[in-house]
């Protein structure tokens, strides 16, 4: 990747942390009874958490970018009751996996709740979470979940990655937009998004330097930033990365005067607070996304190997 | 009001359609008589009939040079006045570039079943050297596409001998193509692989990526393309070539 598109892909990542630190407000969990929080509330400030933490955890960020995905961090986990809340949400249903997956986010950062520690511990341990029926993909981030926390993992892990679209290596033009993300969530569950490149199978590495290519080549045309935002992380999970420089070109591009990135299929209204519903999604991708890529970028640069693609 | 110059309206596609049936049909069954004029009937008096001729160039000598069936004197002279008709463009370099290398494939495909078309009216002059073919896989497919009535086992051997080794690049080429829905240039792309890109993860099992693409991509563009005589034709040809 060359000085040009990681400055880009910096300049894209920390616009959009400091729109998600303005528009923190927007994620606020609504004032209701808490097992009655809809769930898409829930998803998106767990989505934030994620951005933030990948911010705080590759910690190539300049000053100001990192002490917003810090606070951000700290906002989300007291609008969680500093991990009361999902620690009721949990009890509360037991079999539900949600909240342990948005606590394993918080767990990742240190932001540790000892009675959900216990709690998480005794349900993976159960039969019954061998046996969840999530799509395939989504099993997968129990596992990075249970990973994150420090729980034992007692999957066969590659029995679930089989049972992934990624994982049947199939015909590449079949891809979809469902089993697009189904993709993108595999890769960002197995190498725990970037930080283990190791983890995500040989045969599926050269499966994806093979047909990345083409799927980024195909949703750019489309200008379909959300999902290519997610593709481009794909890219930079692999061993040997792909950074698709061009793209972050037409990303830079798209990305708005304030920091929100669009998602590409619908016009973002002028106001941010009425943009936020369609687009925080994307921009908080454009902020994890751009975060890795110039991580990685520049590990490949200190192993004197940074002219990877 | 039309000049003879000049077909009407919808005409050239039509009769090319008409065309490109007619010939994947010859292709698929050997025992079916075929002619050139006989399968454009009424079209081959007319500018509409000749142009399809054009636009399906070497494509036009399939049944006769990937068959045996030997060519009626009556479709060599048809093919010389489509020629003649419709000269190939001229104005801008890369045009004549692409013709030239259409046009070259159209003699030798007139070679090879005893014609000498060289020098007939209308032809484009031969393609210059190409200075190495892109590097980029994306590049390579824009450039072969409209190159595909010039895939054949006789045309461009130096065009040829650059697409070794590009059998992963000309894969993903037929993946976008068909990921696009443009079923006409992902047969296109497939019919290249055939002839030259089978040592990619089109015609060779991968230990890690998973088998071979190359048949279901063919029989995807059937399934898929089975009302577009022309994506038809196209894999027509493709599996003639792997037949042979």
């Amino acid at each position: 990747m060359d000085t040009e598109a990681v400055r880009l892909a910096r300049r894209v990542s920390e616009g959009a942390v400091e729109w998600l630190g303005r528009m923190r407000g927007e994620f606020a969990l609504p004032d209701v009874p808490e097992h009655e929080i809809d769930g898409n509330a829930l998803k998106s400030l767990s989505e934030l958490t994620l951005a933030a933490g990948m911010v705080h955890r590759e910690a190539v960020a300049g000053r100001q970018c990192a002490a917003t995905a810090e606070s951000l961090l700290d906002y989300a986990w007291r609008q969680f009751k500093e991990g009361d809340m999902l620690y009721r949400l949990q009890t509360h249903t037991p079999a539900a996996t949600h909240p342990m997956e948005m606590y394993a986010l918080f767990a990742a950062a240190g932001y540790r709740h000892a009675a959900l520690d216990g709690l998480t511990a005794h349900l993976t341990g159960l039969r019954a979470s061998r046996v969840t029926e999530h799509v395939p993909n989504r099993r997968l981030a129990l596992v990075a979940s249970a990973r994150r926390i420090g729980l034992p993992v007692l999957d066969d892990v590659d029995a679930l990655i089989e049972q992934t679209w990624l994982g049947g290596t199939p015909e590449p033009w079949m891809l979809d937009v469902n089993n697009a993300y189904g993709v993108t969530h595999t890769v960002f569950h197995l190498t725990d998004y970037g930080s283990d490149p190791d983890g995500l199978p040989e045969h599926l590495q050269e499966y994806l330097r093979l047909w990345l290519p083409v799927w980024v080549e195909v949703f750019a045309e489309t200008r379909f930033w959300d999902l290519l935002l997610e593709f481009l992380v794909v890219g930079t999970c692999l061993k040997s990365p792909l950074f698709f420089p061009h793209v972050w070109e037409l990303v830079a591009q798209a990305q708005r005067d304030d920091g929100m990135v669009p998602n590409g299929l619908t016009v973002p209204p002028a106001e941010p607070e009425y943009a936020w519903l369609n687009h925080h999604h994307p921009t908080i991708g454009a902020a994890g996304t751009g975060t890795l890529a110039v991580s990685r970028a520049l590990t490949l640069t200190a192993a004197g190997t940074g002219n990877a693609s | 009001m039309t000049t003879p110059h000049q077909p009407s309206p919808n005409t050239v596609e039509t009769a090319t359609c008409v065309l490109a049936g007619a010939l994947s049909r010859a292709l698929r069954e050997d025992d079916r008589s075929f002619g050139v004029r006989h399968s454009l009937g009424d079209w081959g008096d007319g500018t509409g009939g000749l142009a399809a001729l054009r636009v399906l160039g070497a494509d036009v000598l399939t049944p006769f040079v990937l068959t045996g069936r030997p060519l009626p004197a009556e479709d060599a002279a048809l093919v010389r006045t489509a020629v003649r008709a419709h000269p190939a463009p001229r104005l801008q370099a890369r045009e004549t570039a692409l013709w030239g290398t259409r046009d070259a494939a159209l003699v030798d495909a007139l070679a090879a079943v005893g014609v000498d078309g060289a020098g007939w009216e209308g032809l484009a002059p031969a393609p210059p050297p190409n200075g190495g073919l892109a590097a980029d896989w994306l590049s390579l497919a824009a450039l072969l596409v409209p190159l595909a009535s010039a895939a054949h086992p006789f045309a461009d051997a130096a065009l040829r001998a650059q697409l070794a080794g590009r059998g992963p690049d000309l894969t993903r080429g037929l993946v976008r193509s068909l990921l696009r829905r443009d079923l006409l240039s992902a047969a296109r792309l497939a019919r290249w692989i055939v002839l030259d890109g089978q040592s990619g993860p089109a015609g060779q099992p991968s230990r890690l990526a998973g088998p071979p693409l190359l048949a279901p991509a063919l029989e995807h563009l059937e399934v898929l393309g089975s009302g577009d005589p022309r994506v038809l034709l196209e894999v027509a040809v493709a599996r003639r070539l792997m037949a042979r």
